[in-house]
């Protein structure tokens, strides 16, 4: 199936499938995903969400057996063409995932390690850090104890934290996997405000098997079963009136 | 079936949407055979009922509250839950409508004029219009939602020419004003009667096919 929902596109996805082995884990997947906007990726556990996901920025790569056909564009380029540095591609398409997964090492550390890697300058890295953080909603809750171990902090802190040091390497786009799972609801109203806020600099997709926080945080919703993109639209549309019955089905809880 | 908790609640509120219709139709009936009987028993009971009507009006209320706190209904759900909320306040505003024609029943003191054939017409032509829309919902029909609305164009015009003969007879004899202004209201209750009807149809559409229509 393919969408275009008229917006100015940040990724273009044709025809892509995937297998992990012999399993086809994505069937003909096509979707074009507008620029400065959050898309919500739903659908039940196994259907392919996270691993189309992973397909943005390559993070499937690591997986031995995937093979991957078809084509993912963004902002106008080839991801899966040869000349693609990945380590490059990591940093302009960033990710933060279920498990908040701070370094171990202090706060101020694990915002300035990418930058450092891709080669800032060290007179430049506390503004780098300071502006990520601010960027993160984390800084009034950090900046007098910047040293201080990374580990110290809460698990809605931590996540913060992870993507602060996403920002400090000025992606175009990020990629969230269930980013709110296994935090408390204030910690995770704070990273859904977060993402708001951050929809206006960057285009975000996030996997969340939430229905709420998908409902209440994105612009577009696509709901992926058994390998297949069923149904993509505005998100207020797919609440609302979703086209497909397998849709409904999902989103008013009436599968199995 | 999942969530069975979450279904059984719909059901229940569907039940009580299709039991408040049952109820306002019955108040109608009533009222308009006590306008035509003058009959001020009937019409106290018109009356009487009404507390019933209102408090299934604020259990079906109450049951969408907690529908929407506790199971966060989407799509087809959301557009069923919503629905039933604003068919419920029509409803309870015509089953009020019946309570003012039934107040008026008991303030007329005298034989009335002729054009009480055409009111009663309108009052038959209310009462089908709500059990229809009424149908139309417990059979989620966008399509008898849409036929019902029509016959409003019937109300419409039989408000108009009615009332200008109630006028022209009032013209005529001043002797009759007193209950010819009564019955002007009555016109006026039942035309509402049938805008409401046309409101049950809208919700009826949307809750089917998320499709918003304006039938009044």
């Amino acid at each position: 199936m393919s969408s275009d929902l008229g917006k100015k596109t940040e990724i273009q996805v044709k025809d892509l499938n995937l297998w992990y082995g012999d399993n086809h884990a994505l069937h003909d997947v096509s979707i074009n995903i507008p620029k400065n906007s959050v898309t919500a990726l739903i659908g039940p556990s196994g259907c392919g969400k996270s691993t189309f996901l992973r397909c943005l920025n390559r993070m499937n790569d690591l997986i031995p057996s995937c093979r991957i056909e078809g084509d993912v564009h963004i902002d106008g380029e080839n991801i899966y063409s040869k000349n693609i540095d990945v380590v490059d591609l990591r940093k302009r398409v960033g990710m933060v995932f279920q498990k908040p997964n701070p370094f171990p090492m202090s706060i101020y550390d694990n915002v300035s390690y990418g930058p450092k890697i891709h080669g800032a300058k060290k007179s430049d890295l506390d503004g780098i850090v300071e502006d990520a953080l601010k960027s993160g909603a984390l800084w009034k809750e950090v900046s007098d104890r910047l040293q201080s171990s990374a580990l110290d902090l809460s698990g809605g802190q931590q996540q913060r934290l992870c993507i602060a040091r996403t920002l400090a390497v000025k992606p175009e786009v990020i990629l969230f996997d269930e980013p709110c799972s296994a935090l408390d609801p204030l910690s995770t109203s704070k990273i859904e405000d977060l993402i708001l806020e951050l929809k206006k600099d960057y285009t975000i997709v996030i996997v969340t098997h939430n229905m709420q926080q998908a409902a209440r945080v994105s612009d577009h919703t696509a709901f992926f079963l058994v390998g297949d993109m069923v149904e993509f639209g505005k998100t207020e549309q797919i609440f609302e009136s979703p086209q497909e019955k397998s849709t409904e089905d999902y989103i008013t809880g009436r599968f199995g | 079936m999942t969530r069975t908790r979450y279904q059984q609640n719909l059901d229940l509120l569907k039940d009580n949407v299709i039991k408040i219709g049952e109820e306002a139709r019955r108040s109608i009936d009533n009222a308009m055979i006590s306008l035509e009987n003058l009959d001020v028993d009937l019409a106290n009971k018109v009356i009487e009922d009404d507390q019933a009507i209102d408090e299934l009006d604020d259990s079906i209320e109450k049951c969408v509250h907690q529908l929407i706190a506790r199971q966060s209904p989407t799509a087809g759900d959301m557009r069923f839950v919503t629905s039933c909320l604003k068919i419920s306040i029509d409803v309870e505003r015509m089953a009020d409508m019946a309570v003012d024609i039934a107040a008026i029943v008991k303030r007329i003191d005298e034989k009335h004029a002729r054009p009480i054939t055409e009111i009663i017409e309108m009052g038959t032509i209310a009462s089908l219009m709500l059990q229809q829309s009424i149908d139309a919902f417990k059979e989620i029909d966008p399509e008898l939602a849409k036929e019902t609305s029509k016959e409003d164009d019937k109300m419409d015009e039989l408000f108009s020419s009615t009332s200008r003969e109630i006028i022209e007879m009032m013209t005529n004899d001043k002797t009759i004003i007193d209950n010819a202004s009564h019955l002007l209201f009555v016109l006026r209750y039942l035309e509402r009667i049938g805008d409401h009807a046309c409101n049950i149809c809208e919700s009826v559409v949307y809750m089917a096919s998320g499709e918003r229509v304006y039938l009044n």
